[in-house]
């Protein structure tokens, strides 16, 4: 994965609607590039067919 | 300083109530005087109720005289974390953002615990919004009891520091990718995040809806099991809480674990992504002796997925975090701290595809997690890898290899972040350092909503150990 420069992370920024300060740049830097590189590097079989589920469901069904 | 009063479990505290040897007016004398003296030093709450602590004492006092029914933590003092709504009394989440912000109605665990006669001492201190280090507190680092250099734990800094040096016999914390569980590691007490669903976030300050779960750090299991009867159940205001009943955890603990199926990860204790600190790894090695001696069975399994809960809990936490205010990092960016900003921001930048993977891989690191545990009662690890590290003031990550390194180690807690069931951090030693005794955690979890057999668990350890009889030097 190419690594993220200062002028990448703040074209990403104007497209959300922010500015980051030059003083913050450095580390919002090191974080964003840290976790897309590690996200990256997950290879597991499958991942891309699975169905996404934050919770587990069958917990809640009372309230549906 | 009755050191006995101070340090005693709750079940100590109930008996001397109970017996009428103390009244709730001299327990909360004891504790208030107690925060008085430590607080300045260790800095663990942001706000003291100590007028309304004491109109409560005396009010429970006549209670008792009236001999009407006791409730469970009657004149039992409570320190609440400060992203927990308390009716009439300042919630900051540690922020200046919030700095004014004063609750109309108590979250629900905070109603549930003054019904049992629980009396709220204060409202601990934290890290800024639940992310980040100690550092990021608008109100000032929070100060690890066992040596005042060091990290009290994040995110829940005040209730592991508070609850450690009796400046309150338990605290209310919020855990979300290990926030309970590390300052209980940090502070050498036991701290348990629940089932998700198990207990109610109505009144909670959230970080990320799908992570977030509120529980008791306290001094002993037992302690942690009363607490946790009390604030579980279904609530009709948090719709994801669970119908199912909730077990007297207290009642039922037993040291009886002969047969109990114990796995060790590998990945946590030997694996690639692992720096282990060899006093930790000794430590766990220990335990695995211990529940051994106790008729456990233990076997090391293979899950090479867990490892990369730290970066895929991250992801999401991040995002589900921003997503919750984003206009105050549009709005009111001066008004963080330096690292919670380079959060909040991190949250903002995160591709889609990436944030979407992180949920995929989380259903698939779940789905190897709740595998296991058809062949296993208990998963058990070191809590992190590292005792409880010095603190550096300067804000900021310095370089990249910090934050992989940051990332990377998340994943000893991450992990049953991800899972959704029951993860307790308990006592199991402590790092010599400088002739200071540093303290070390052990880290059982169970099948969701099985948190009866983590707490015989982590019972039957604790008894056949010293530590939890071991306090703070302060």
């Amino acid at each position: 994965m190419t690594e993220l420069n200062h002028s990448d992370i703040q074209s990403l920024a104007k497209a959300m609607g922010l500015q980051i300060d030059p003083t913050d740049l450095d580390d919002v830097s090191f974080n964003i590039n840290a976790l897309l590189s590690y996200m990256d590097g997950i290879d597991i079989k499958g991942t891309n067919t699975i169905n996404p589920l934050p919770i587990i469901l069958e917990e809640f069904k009372s309230h549906e | 300083m009755n050191d006995k009063l101070i340090f005693s479990d709750i079940q100590f505290l109930l008996s001397e109530i109970q017996t009428k040897a103390k009244s709730p007016v001299d327990i909360i004398g004891k504790y208030l005087t107690r925060i008085k003296e430590l607080n300045p030093v260790l800095n663990a709450y942001i706000t003291v109720m100590e007028d309304q602590a004491m109109a409560e004492a005396l009010s429970s006092q006549e209670h008792l005289l009236s001999e009407k029914p006791i409730g469970p933590l009657q004149g039992i003092p409570i320190g609440i974390k400060d992203q927990v709504h308390t009716r009439g009394i300042k919630t900051t989440s540690a922020s200046l953002i919030r700095s004014e912000f004063v609750p109309s109605a108590d979250a629900t665990v905070v109603s549930r615990l003054k019904s049992a006669g629980a009396i709220v001492v204060g409202k601990l201190n934290m890290t800024e919004f639940a992310m980040g280090d100690p550092i990021t507190s608008h109100y000032g680092m929070t100060f690890n009891p066992w040596d005042t250099t060091r990290d009290p734990g994040t995110s829940s800094t005040g209730a592991g520091a508070a609850t450690a040096s009796g400046m309150c016999a338990a605290a209310i914390g919020e855990d979300t990718g290990g926030s309970i569980r590390g300052p209980a590691a940090n502070c050498g007490i036991v701290g348990i995040r629940p089932s998700w669903g198990l207990v109610s976030r109505n009144g909670l300050d959230g970080a990320a809806w799908s992570l977030d779960t509120l529980g008791p750090l306290t001094r002993t299991v037992k302690d942690s099991a009363l607490i946790l009867s009390i604030i579980a159940g279904e609530d009709p205001l948090d719709t994801f809480t669970s119908s199912r009943p909730v077990p007297k955890y207290s009642e039922h603990l037993n040291t009886d674990i002969k047969g109990l199926k114990i796995a060790v990860l590998h990945e946590f204790m030997d694996g690639p992504n692992c720096l282990l600190d060899p006093d930790i790894k000794t430590s766990m090695q220990e335990a695995i002796s211990i529940f051994k001696s106790l008729g456990a069975q233990v076997d090391t399994i293979s899950i090479p997925i867990a490892s990369d809960a730290g970066a895929v809990s991250r992801t999401i936490s991040f995002v589900d975090r921003v997503s919750l205010n984003p206009q105050w990092v549009r709005e009111r960016p001066g008004d963080f701290h330096h690292n919670t900003r380079v959060s909040f921001l991190t949250g903002e930048l995160i591709p889609a595809q990436v944030y979407y993977k992180a949920q995929k891989l989380r259903t698939q690191i779940r789905s190897q997690i709740l595998n296991a545990f058809k062949q296993y009662d208990i998963i058990m690890m070191p809590t992190d890898e590292t005792v409880a590290g010095v603190m550096d003031p300067t804000p900021g990550f310095k370089n990249l290899d910090n934050a992989k390194t940051s990332l990377r180690k998340s994943m000893y807690r991450g992990l049953f972040s991800l899972v959704s069931g029951p993860a307790i951090s308990i006592p199991c030693g402590f790092k010599i350092i400088d002739s200071k005794n540093i303290p070390i955690g052990l880290q059982l979890a169970g099948k969701p909503f099985n948190e009866e057999t983590v707490f015989n668990c982590a019972y039957a350890f604790e008894q056949a150990t010293p530590w939890h009889n071991e306090h703070p030097p302060i």
